[in-house]
């Protein structure tokens, strides 16, 4: 669950949010819209303590992030961002293996328990066919899944995705919402993320959370569609 | 795969015992394979041939294991910390540093008169490379305490490596002939001007630069990812940089130090190390990186001797195809 308690975000000295307030609760799932620079980025790079806000308080689980240790963080908030990881000899069964670093020795050895998480998170993106394949070998699509199954096995209440459907084909922006989803309403997960693509967003989402003009306004999904918000901030039309 | 890498570790280490005892018989007064084991299993053999072998052609065999191994550990986490496959543990200035040490000891001191002053004499050329390298590696730590882009650190390091390496060659244009062929000598390394009493000062070294780089091997693979992802997983950036720099100049510096700048071996090995056991899991690389680097450094120390050529030619002359052959065949290795 994320709170945010009167967060104001500013990008260098331009201020990107002033005063915002709103709540993500797990089994939610929140899409995250806005114009580009609008602070969509900046914002999610709070949630996950990577920034801090200008004012305010972030809170991850009724916990202020300031009081949090980075470790902390890593077992309460997961990412998934648009950075590609496509490195050569690393094999999607080891970069999800990563993700349960915040749980490992100082070594990164893994426990029986630890490989069935992994196995478990490359299952439940539909990835547990490639768990021998290398990085550089997949494509965007699968590389994204592979990313989420790595942030699954991190095993955190909350996950925060930044454009996580941006580079994808059309079918693969549907599949990877309908993901999220399930990862919202079947496994209780708090997701939030952003992104440009409203038609496969609203398909899946519980909520619609806008930035625009320094305003952070959430609203359902269903409100989405036929508002007109969003349809004011992008000038075009939604389909139904 | 579990089996085909405890093949390939034997194999290596096996390489290593076999390599070594080939470059205790290498040398200008030949030596068979027999006498050498003799002469250090403490057998029966000419009392020469014991002293040759224990006295002089171990202690430099012996720093061609480590060397061979600092340096590639150096820039097997070079690579990965700059997640850049041409890294290698020269890049953060730590040759540079050290060369501007020497440069200063062999022709600075005497263009200021100062080369019989007794603390130049008391420093010698390791101990003013040894300050040259860390004092570069603190001044790129000082800078970059602030820095999140560890991009903008690489070009800090090669900007900086660059002006202290002009500042070199100013003085090389000033020395007189004998201080600069005594420094060029310097810059093309050699593993044989090591005493058994410098070796008691590179082992501890070496040894904690190497401990201080095995606690930074889960941090490493957590860096595969990038320093954003890699915090997210709860990782303390920051702190790891400082390990694995501490790390480099320890291992990196303390070679330079004392056997002049080597090259190739961090850059390429770090790569055979991946093609072989085709891993990118530093609990895999960096064992393997410290036996394919010393057999890379006794293989090149053997044709050195053979052909009594510096080291660093050799050492450049093998690693060079084994770049070219990375750059041209393997551009996805960092995305």
């Amino acid at each position: 669950m994320i709170t945010l308690r009167d967060i104001s975000l500013s990008y260098g000295d331009r201020t990107l949010v002033a005063h915002a307030s709103a709540e993500f609760a797990d089994g939610e799932m929140t899409a995250l819209v806005g114009r580009n620079g609008a602070g969509k980025s900046t914002l999610l790079r709070a949630v996950i303590s990577a920034s801090r806000p200008q004012a305010g308080e972030i809170l991850i689980d009724g916990t202020d992030t300031r009081s949090l240790r980075p470790e902390q963080v890593s077992r309460m908030v997961s990412f998934v961002g648009t950075e590609k990881v496509r490195i050569a000899n690393l094999r999607c069964r080891d970069l999800v293996a990563i993700g349960r670093s915040p749980y490992t020795n100082w070594l990164g050895r893994m426990q029986e328990v630890d490989r069935e998480i992994v196995a478990n998170a490359m299952a439940a993106v539909g990835m547990e066919a490639f768990a021998g394949r290398e990085m550089n070998t997949l494509s965007d699509g699968e590389c994204q899944r592979v990313m989420i199954a790595r942030a699954l096995a991190q095993q955190t209440p909350t996950i925060v995705l930044d454009e996580p459907t941006a580079f994808l084909d059309i079918p693969n922006r549907f599949e990877i919402c309908r993901l999220l989803g399930r990862l919202a309403h079947s496994e209780g997960k708090c997701i939030l993320f952003s992104t440009h693509d409203l038609d496969a967003a609203l398909e899946y989402c519980d909520s619609v959370a806008v930035i625009d003009g320094g305003s952070l306004v959430k609203i359902s999904a269903a409100e989405a569609k036929t508002g007109g918000t969003l349809q004011r901030i992008f000038g075009m039309a939604l389909r139904q | 795969m579990k089996s085909r890498n405890a093949i390939l570790f034997t194999t290596l280490s096996a390489a290593v015992l076999v390599l070594f005892a080939a470059d205790l018989a290498t040398g200008p007064v030949s030596i068979s394979l027999r006498d050498v084991m003799a002469a250090l299993t403490g057998g029966e053999c000419d009392a020469n041939v014991r002293r040759i072998v224990l006295d002089i052609r171990l202690t430099k065999a012996v720093m061609s294991l480590l060397a061979g191994a600092a340096l590639s550990v150096s820039g097997l986490q070079m690579q990965t910390m700059f997640r850049n496959p041409l890294a290698g543990p020269y890049v953060l200035g730590v040759s540079a540093g050290a060369s501007f040490g020497v440069a200063l000891f062999l022709l600075g001191a005497p263009l200021m008169g100062l080369a019989s002053h007794p603390a130049m004499q008391t420093l010698g050329t390791a101990g003013a490379a040894w300050i040259g390298a860390a004092a570069v590696l603190l001044l790129i730590m000082a800078l970059g305490r602030r820095i999140k882009d560890i991009m903008v650190i690489l070009i800090l390091g090669m900007m900086l490596s660059s002006a202290v390496s002009a500042a070199v060659e100013i003085m090389q244009y000033l020395s007189n002939e004998t201080a600069l062929k005594t420094f060029v000598i310097w810059t093309m390394g050699s593993l044989g001007n090591v005493t058994t009493e410098e070796l008691a000062m590179v082992i501890p070294a070496i040894t904690l630069g190497m401990a201080l780089s095995i606690s930074a091997i889960k941090p490493m693979n957590m860096l595969l990812l990038g320093e954003s992802y890699a915090r997210t997983m709860g990782l303390n950036v920051v702190r790891t940089r400082r390990t694995v720099f501490l790390s480099t100049t320890l291992l990196a510096g303390t070679v330079t130090a004392f056997c002049g700048p080597i090259g190739f071996v961090g850059l390429a090995v770090p790569h055979l190390a991946r093609m072989a056991f085709s891993s990118a899991d530093h609990r895999t690389l960096l064992p393997a990186s410290v036996l394919v680097g010393m057999v890379m450094l006794l293989l090149c120390d053997i044709i050195a001797k053979s052909l009594t050529l510096p080291i660093n030619t050799i050492t450049a002359l093998m690693g060079i195809p084994v770049v070219v052959y990375i750059v041209i065949g393997n551009r996805n290795l960092f995305q």
